[in-house]
């Protein structure tokens, strides 16, 4: 069992007391920022990226796991008390957990959520290290058609950019505009450039996530930013009773098996899965009458499908370099490529495709 | 990220260029396509390139499908075609766009960024905070500032001190 010996070596180098600080202090950061109005995964991500620039690339990859998943949670947290989605993973949330909250069980749709993102990042891990193997043999056979994967990622990217391909297809030749400028790699020469010095470097792949994310999400919420206040709402009893969880346990155990194949997909995202969750959990239950005023499985099962589609989309991004959706994990490439360039050596053997 | 909130009803104000604002974006494809391939055909290869593929392949590709794209965007926008707009949780996409608030956020970004060569990241960041809440509509002159200030040190630290991530500290740390 040579996975599961990589899975319990994984474990044990996160659970160097160092490590586990800084997934403590991911966790935290990101749950602190992702709570935050108008700021998805995302967004935390890219504000949060300079952050783990003085680290070293396990510690920075633990950490961006750690923010990635707080901000999730923090997400659903503005879902289930504000009624306001940070981003589409966290729209089913908002559909049971606010009745709920507003009925005076938010804390219950609060535990829900956090234990069902637990189950989900758990399972969703474990099922990674199972197929991050097979994945990455396959992947270095076909080591040579970098030209294929080109293409399917680029297919990829334009198809998780929304309902409209041109849109996509637009935005993937702005991305690869960006990418020309430059000196080119094989010959040096001058793309672009203008006679600059500064754009013979290129532009950092950083500096465009900052500018996507940041940048740009800031404008588009001062464009039209809601002037009127969102409306708080007691948390209640802090408690999860027996029955929430004898009605919950099954959902956290289904959510990952929904959202971990959708995640490692290309082009599958967490939105997929969590709406598929939430129509599986409304099947399945027993208190079907109560979907849609507040039911603790509908916010059960698809969180815990938005934490393993998450881990999903780390198989095709760790075993073939292929981010899967257009939030963060596309953005661990340039904690990557930070520490690649500590380490000229092992830039040129992870390419990384957001830069290419 | 694209979410999929339903497009808000277009507003009858506004006229034609509101409704098919997209061809903007359909123009600036077509000039970036204009410039890949300037640059591309201008290119001056002779020296470098061996064989059929060169440092103009790629570019040359880039730009015609950029101006293909641009082509399809502006005949599906003309046919009606809209973009979806991303909704969250302080976005009200049933008001039309703030440029007022836009404007203003966009100048003190830009200010930060001319700034922080000259007045050092702890005054320019404070600036860009205040400058920042304030654009978006936070009017407390007493309270702001400090806040502003307070996190811009504080930010300097963690990174300058901690981290490792040199910011430029402008004459204040000089003085400090």
């Amino acid at each position: 069992m040579d996975s599961l010996n990589s899975l319990l070596d994984g474990f044990g180098t996160a659970l160097t007391p160092i490590n586990l600080l800084w997934a403590a202090t991911g966790v935290l950061l990101g749950t602190a920022i992702g709570v935050l109005p108008g700021i998805g995964p995302a967004m935390a991500v890219a504000l949060l990226l300079p952050v783990t620039y003085g680290l070293e690339p396990t510690g920075a990859f633990i950490m961006f796991a750690g923010i990635y998943y707080g901000a999730m949670f923090g997400g659903s947290t503005t879902s289930i008390l504000l009624n306001t989605p940070g981003e589409s993973a966290a729209v089913v949330a908002a559909i049971e957990g606010n009745p709920m909250a507003k009925a005076g069980r938010g804390a219950q749709a609060l535990a829900a959520a956090a234990i069902g993102h637990f189950a989900g990042g758990m399972i969703g891990t474990i099922l990674l290290v199972a197929l991050a193997p097979t994945v990455a043999s396959l992947a270095v056979d076909i080591a040579p058609d970098y030209f294929a994967i080109m293409v399917l990622a680029f297919i990829a990217v334009t198809s998780v950019l929304g309902s409209s391909r041109i849109r996509g297809a637009a935005s993937l030749l702005i991305g690869l505009t960006i990418g020309l400028v430059g000196l080119d790699q094989m010959t040096g020469q001058q793309r672009l450039t203008f006679g600059s010095l500064q754009l013979a470097d290129g532009i950092d792949v950083v500096i465009v996530a900052v500018g996507l994310f940041a940048i740009g999400e800031a404008l588009w919420v001062a464009a039209h930013l809601r002037r009127t206040a969102a409306e708080p709402i007691p948390v209640g009893r802090p408690w999860l009773g027996r029955a929430d969880l004898r009605r919950t346990w099954k959902s956290w155990l289904r959510g990952p098996v929904i959202g971990f194949p959708f995640g490692a997909i290309p082009a599958g995202g967490a939105e997929i899965p969590t709406f598929l969750s939430y129509v599986t959990e409304k099947r399945l239950s027993k208190h079907k009458e109560q979907f849609g005023k507040g039911a603790i499985e509908g916010v059960a099962g698809p969180e815990s499908a938005a934490s393993a589609s998450a881990a999903g989309t780390l198989v095709s991004m760790l075993t073939l370099g292929l981010p899967t959706t257009p939030s963060p994990p596309s953005c661990w490439p340039p904690s990557s490529s930070t520490a690649s360039s500590r380490d000229r050596s092992s830039s040129s053997a992870n390419p990384t495709w957001c830069g290419a | 990220m694209t979410t999929g909130t339903e497009t808000p009803a277009p507003a009858g104000r506004g006229g034609w260029l509101r409704e098919h604002s997209e061809i903007g974006v359909g123009a600036l494809l077509l000039l970036l396509g204009v410039l890949v391939l300037t640059d591309a055909l201008t290119m001056d290869v002779d020296i470098t390139q061996r064989g059929p593929v060169g440092p103009k392949t790629v570019p040359v590709v880039v730009g015609v499908a950029l101006l293909l794209v641009a082509v399809l965007l502006a005949v599906d926008v003309l046919r009606g075609g809209r973009g979806e707009a991303e909704g969250g949780e302080d976005i009200d996409l049933s008001e039309p766009s703030d440029w007022r608030t836009v404007l203003l956020l966009a100048g003190v970004f830009l200010g930060n960024a001319v700034l922080i060569g000259p007045l050092g990241f702890p005054v320019s960041g404070a600036l860009l905070f205040w400058g920042s809440a304030y654009a978006l509509g936070s009017r407390h002159y007493d309270r702001d500032p400090l806040i502003a200030a307070g996190l811009s040190l504080v930010t300097f630290f963690v990174f300058n001190n901690l981290l490792g991530v040199p910011l430029p500290g402008g004459p204040l740390m000089e003085v400090l």
